[in-house]
Formats: C-alpha cells, sequence, structure tokens
C-alpha cells in the first residue's frame, strides 16, 4: 500500500512551536519535518517531554491558547493551519486522532451509541437509526460483533481494550484519510496491545488508511511502522526506515534507547545513558540537545545547533553522523 | 516452586474472593534466600491482590504466607508485630509520583523509616545512614534533601527504594516498579536493582507485564492468569520454551521487529481471553 513516490498526505515542514509558559513564550518544538504518505504507518518516538505530543497537537489543531506556530503543515497539499469554520470541521473529519486512555476522553454517562454517533447525526445531518446501523457496521469491523448490544452499553461496562477498540470503530465513521494514533495501547495489557496494533494494521491495507504513531516504544514502532522519526527535546534527531533505523541507528540517542531496553532472549548488563531527557524547554539553541548525555561528545557538538543531515536514505540530526555511521550497532534481534 | 532450599518467603495455597468473584486460587510459590521471582501477568490475573497479601494489605481467604519462617496469614497484633514484618517485606510501588508525601523532603522521608525501625539510633546515626542510603541509590545530597517535586520519574522512584530499603528488608516487592519510567531512566533504575541485590543479598519479588524486565532481573518466574499459575519454572525457560498457551500468547504479544500482526491476531482470536471481573488490579 505503499506510495512513497506520490505527493505525501501528511507534510510537516520546519514546524516550530512556542508555547506560553507562566507569561513567556518558550520553545518546545525547533524544525519538525516529516512526511507520511497516503497508507504508510509513521513512528514518532521519544521519551516524556521529547515534544511528540504537542506535535500530533499542532496537526489536529488542538494547541493551547497563546501558541506561536512557524513552519508549515500541508494536509493534502492544503494548509492545514489557516483552516477554519466548515473547512476545519470537514479537516478534522478526514484526521482521526485516537488517544492513550479512552476513559479520559470519553462521557461516562453517555451510552456508547450516543457518542459514537454523534458527529454523524450533528455534522452530517444522519438520522439516528442510520447512524446507529453504521456503528454497528464499524463496531463489527473492529472485531466486535455484538455491535447492537455495545451501543447501549455505558464506558464503564467495557475493559479498556474493548473500550480502545470502540473508539477506533467510533473514529472510522467519518471515513478518515489519517489516524493519529497518540500511545493508543500504552494503557493496554500486552496481549490487548498486540491485537489493536493487529487491527491498525489490517484498517491500514484494507482501507489504505495513513497512520501516524505516537509511541515512547522503539521496539513497537519498529515492529509496526515503515518508517519511524525519533525526537528529543522538541527536536527530531533522526527519521528513517523503522527497521534501518532499529538495527544500524545512525543518531546516538536512537542507539541509546535501543540499548536501554532489556532483551527477551537474553541478559545482559544496561547501556544506561547516564542523566535524564532533556524536556525540550530546557534544550540548549547554540548545540545539540543530546551533548550533555552523549558518549560521543566532541567540542564541535556544543558549538552550533546541529541541522538534519540526509543520510541512508533518510536523516540524522548529528554533526558526526559520517564519522560514527556503521558503529553505533544496532538492538540485536530478539 | 518445589524444592527451594532455604526459602526466604513461601506461599501455600492462597486464595482471595472479593463476594462470589475469586481474585486468587491455589496460589503456591516459594523464593530461596537472595533469590528473584517474577510474578508475570495482566490486568485481572491476580498478581496485584497476591502482592497485597504478602504485604498485608489484603487478607487472604484461605492459604498461608510466611516470610523469613514466621507466618504472616493473619492480620499483625499490635506495633511492633507490624515493625517486625515491615523488616521481613517491603514493596516499592509503581508510579513515583503518588507514593511520596509531596511535603515532605527526601532526607525526612528515609528518616521517618529509619526512627520507626531504628528506635536505638541517635539522631546523627540516623542522619550518617540517610547520606549512606542516599548515595547507595544514586542521588546526590541536593537531591537528598530536596522536596519530591524537585525530582524526576527515576529520581523519585530511586527515593522510594532507599526508603524501602532503610526498613533492611529481607525481601523487596517491586510492583511494576519500572513500569512507569521513561526507556532510558528504567535502565539506570534497572541496573540499580541488579546491583543492590548483589550488593546487599536482598530477595527480590517483581510484579510484572513487562517480560523483557522479568528476564533481565529474576530467576525464576510464575505466570498467572485468571487467578492461578498456569506456568512456572526458571525465567530463561519459561520465556525461551513456554509451555501453556497463554504464556506463549503472553510471548507472542511481544513486539519484535518483522512481527507478523496478521499471525499474531490470528493466534490471539484463536483463545481470545475472558477477563475475569476482579474488583482490583
Amino acid at each position: 500500500m505503499n506510495h512513497p513516490e506520490s505527493a505525501p498526505l501528511l507534510e510537516v515542514d520546519r514546524l516550530g512551536l512556542d508555547l506560553l509558559v507562566g507569561g513567556v513564550h518558550r520553545s518546545v518544538l525547533r524544525d519538525v519535518s516529516f512526511s507520511v504518505a497516503q497508507g504508510e504507518a509513521v513512528g514518532l518516538v521519544g521519551e516524556s517531554g521529547s515534544g511528540k505530543s504537542m506535535t500530533v497537537r499542532a496537526i489536529d489543531r488542538l494547541l493551547p491558547a497563546g501558541a506561536r506556530q512557524r513552519g508549515s503543515i500541508r494536509f493534502d497539499g492544503k494548509d492545514v493551519v489557516s483552516l477554519s469554520g466548515a473547512a476545519l470541521r470537514s479537516y478534522r473529519a478526514e484526521v482521526a486522532v485516537v488517544f492513550q486512555d479512552p476513559r479520559v476522553h470519553i462521557n461516562p454517562v453517555r451510552r456508547v451509541g450516543d457518542f459514537m454517533t454523534e458527529v454523524l447525526r450533528t455534522n452530517r445531518s444522519v438520522r439516528r437509526r442510520d447512524a446507529g446501523a453504521r456503528a454497528v457496521e464499524m463496531l463489527a469491523k473492529v472485531g466486535i460483533p455484538d455491535g447492537e448490544r455495545r451501543l447501549d452499553q455505558y464506558p464503564h461496562e467495557l475493559s479498556g481494550g474493548l473500550l480502545q477498540r470502540v473508539m477506533i470503530a467510533s473514529t472510522l465513521l467519518t471515513a478518515p484519510r489519517l489516524l493519529l494514533a497518540d500511545e493508543p495501547t500504552t494503557a493496554l495489557d500486552v496481549t490487548t496491545q498486540a491485537e489493536i496494533m493487529g487491527l491498525l494494521d489490517e484498517l491500514r491495507s484494507d482501507l489504505g488508511l495513513s497512520i501516524l504513531f505516537i509511541t515512547h516504544d522503539l521496539d513497537l514502532a519498529a515492529a509496526v511502522c515503515d518508517r519511524t522519526a525519533v525526537m528529543y527535546a522538541g527536536e527530531i534527531v533522526e527519521v528513517r526506515e523503522s527497521r534501518l533505523l532499529h538495527d544500524d541507528p545512525l543518531h546516538p540517542y536512537t542507539a541509546a534507547l535501543g540499548a536501554a531496553r532489556p532483551l527477551l532472549d537474553r541478559t545482559a548488563r544496561l547501556v544506561a545513558v547516564p542523566g535524564r531527557p532533556l524536556s525540550a524547554l530546557e534544550a540548549p539553541t547554540d548545540g545539540c540537545a543530546f551533548a550533555g548525555r552523549c558518549p560521543y561528545v566532541e567540542p564541535t557538538c556544543t558549538s552550533a545547533a546541529p541541522v538534519l543531515v540526509p543520510a541512508d536514505g533518510g536523516a540524522a540530526r548529528c554533526v558526526r553522523v559520517e564519522a560514527l555511521r556503521g558503529t553505533l550497532g544496532g538492538v540485536p534481534h530478539a | 516452586m518445589p524444592d527451594v532450599s532455604d526459602p526466604v518467603l513461601e506461599v501455600v495455597g492462597l486464595r482471595k474472593t472479593f463476594g462470589d468473584v475469586v481474585a486468587v486460587e491455589e496460589v503456591s510459590f516459594a523464593v530461596r534466600r537472595g533469590g528473584s521471582l517474577a510474578i508475570v501477568g495482566e490486568s485481572g490475573s491476580g498478581k496485584t491482590t497476591v502482592a497485597k497479601m504478602v504485604t498485608g494489605q489484603e487478607r487472604p481467604t484461605a492459604g498461608t504466607i510466611r516470610a523469613c519462617g514466621r507466618d504472616r496469614s493473619a492480620p499483625a497484633r499490635g506495633g511492633a508485630e507490624r515493625r517486625l514484618r515491615g523488616r521481613e517485606v517491603q514493596i516499592v510501588f509503581q508510579d513515583p509520583y503518588s507514593s511520596l508525601d509531596p511535603r515532605q523532603p527526601v532526607d525526612r522521608a528515609i528518616d521517618e523509616v529509619l526512627r520507626l525501625h531504628r528506635p536505638d539510633w541517635s539522631a546523627p546515626q540516623r542522619a550518617e545512614r540517610v547520606v549512606e542510603l542516599v548515595g547507595m541509590v544514586g542521588l546526590d545530597d541536593r537531591q537528598g534533601s530536596a522536596l519530591p517535586r524537585a525530582l524526576s520519574g527515576g529520581q523519585r522512584q530511586r527515593v522510594a527504594i532507599a526508603r524501602a530499603l532503610a526498613a533492611e528488608p529481607e525481601v523487596l516487592i517491586l510492583d511494576e516498579s519500572v513500569a512507569a519510567l521513561d526507556v532510558s531512566i528504567q535502565a539506570q533504575v534497572l541496573n540499580l536493582l541488579i546491583d543492590l541485590r548483589e550488593r546487599l543479598g536482598i530477595t527480590y519479588v517483581l510484579i510484572s507485564h513487562d517480560l523483557a524486565v522479568v528476564r533481565q532481573l529474576t530467576e525464576t518466574v510464575v505466570v498467572m492468569h485468571r487467578g492461578t499459575i498456569v506456568e512456572r519454572g526458571r525465567t530463561e525457560d519459561v520465556l525461551d520454551a513456554p509451555q501453556h498457551d497463554y504464556t506463549r500468547r503472553l510471548r507472542a504479544s511481544v513486539p519484535t521487529p518483522g512481527w507478523d500482526l496478521a499471525a499474531v491476531r490470528r493466534a490471539l482470536h484463536e483463545t481470545r481471553p475472558v477477563r475475569p471481573l476482579t474488583p482490583s488490579c
């Protein structure tokens, strides 16, 4: 389903973002560029404070008041930042978000059927009975056979995995082309996670859905995404084909993330990066944000902010990318 | 686990019901002194209920729990008995943000435990031990006198570990203690836990859903599903060659590069888990 040669469905170009923190504008995203093609799954991986969720919010136009944005976000060739009114509503129907914890994003006193069909009834003037029938159809598509009964239930009557499938089904009702999946399985059990990821993959191949998959889990991104972008302190530090990024990382931070995870098939002392992840708010503007924790740091690393250097079919934000190429080792296969 | 010599913790025929719901049924295991056991399972498996019974937060409906050779199946009688049990088993919880008092600086939080368990120690003796414990978990002096809000998640979890170690317990229960940490921080805390066990000879009981963390930290494992143990053995044997259907499913659900999602999904559909309704976990 990949058509990387055609124009990308989503194109984020040099996205920068300042947020009001205590009355002052502080930079949280810098020079974020990536694209998602039709039917492609792209991973956005990072630790807390890396800016991955803020990137999703910028794409979905859900930024907090006072936010200052630079660069551009284009969807199907159209500028997203200038959308308003009906155009914004129809954009949001085409770009659906699946959140980490469905219970936070759901009204606990409304029945499943009521919230699932709301958009169809209010924005698309679909009659209640028809909307209900479409909801049952979508529930069947995500592996919930007894949709009729589920529509009458309340959220608390469903397990986390079931509720997440309901959320996915309800986003599908508006026939989106891009799914922004923001840690959709982090709150779920391992076997449920596998099931939800399998479902998303199936929707991608059946419906040609594009997916931007936000996660802290490099292994998970590598397992399900064609390409992966790694974020650190508000910047993309590496973006490449997932398999390459996992097996032969170009950026020391990507390598560090891989080496920090314990393995399933053997025990070895973990290579722990010293210090803690820098949040975007703390990142220096005149040098590499990872320099303070990087085992390969050189004086040049802190003298100027590194740019994304094209390499191996992707790009890495490291001034030493040529020197380090092929030496950072990858995560051995489990 | 049969034939565990010198068990420091021994649980036999543990059962817990909440009303009509059976949360834990026929759970037995033992951990050798200085050993490390994982209790693996998903939500509703009963693993947290087992941990709560061992720490005394829940009372077993049936079965016995012995730690350091002493029975703890029934609630402690009085403060002395509770303190004694506190020196046998301590617990570190998952969420380092809710397990510390936000108004209490780190050193006072640790000192509080020492005052309870070492009433005969003088203030300077305790202060010396606080500094030692803070250093042992890799925090500096400044962090040692900070309030929890000034610390990151990983640093708070180090404080929780230092606080648990202050009681000098024989057994440390790690209830998903590294699950909420960022990957790079998780590695630091895992390394710390491995070092502490080597250095102190302390026994770990790890409650976890993360098989890679289980492999890293434990020598034996019991796999729980719907309240009972479905598989047990040496950690590497169980993970490399899982015997029970459920363990296999759990193992196949761990994402790896080249994951065959369609196959994973088919396998899951063939044996879909039915979640028991337990009020805890």
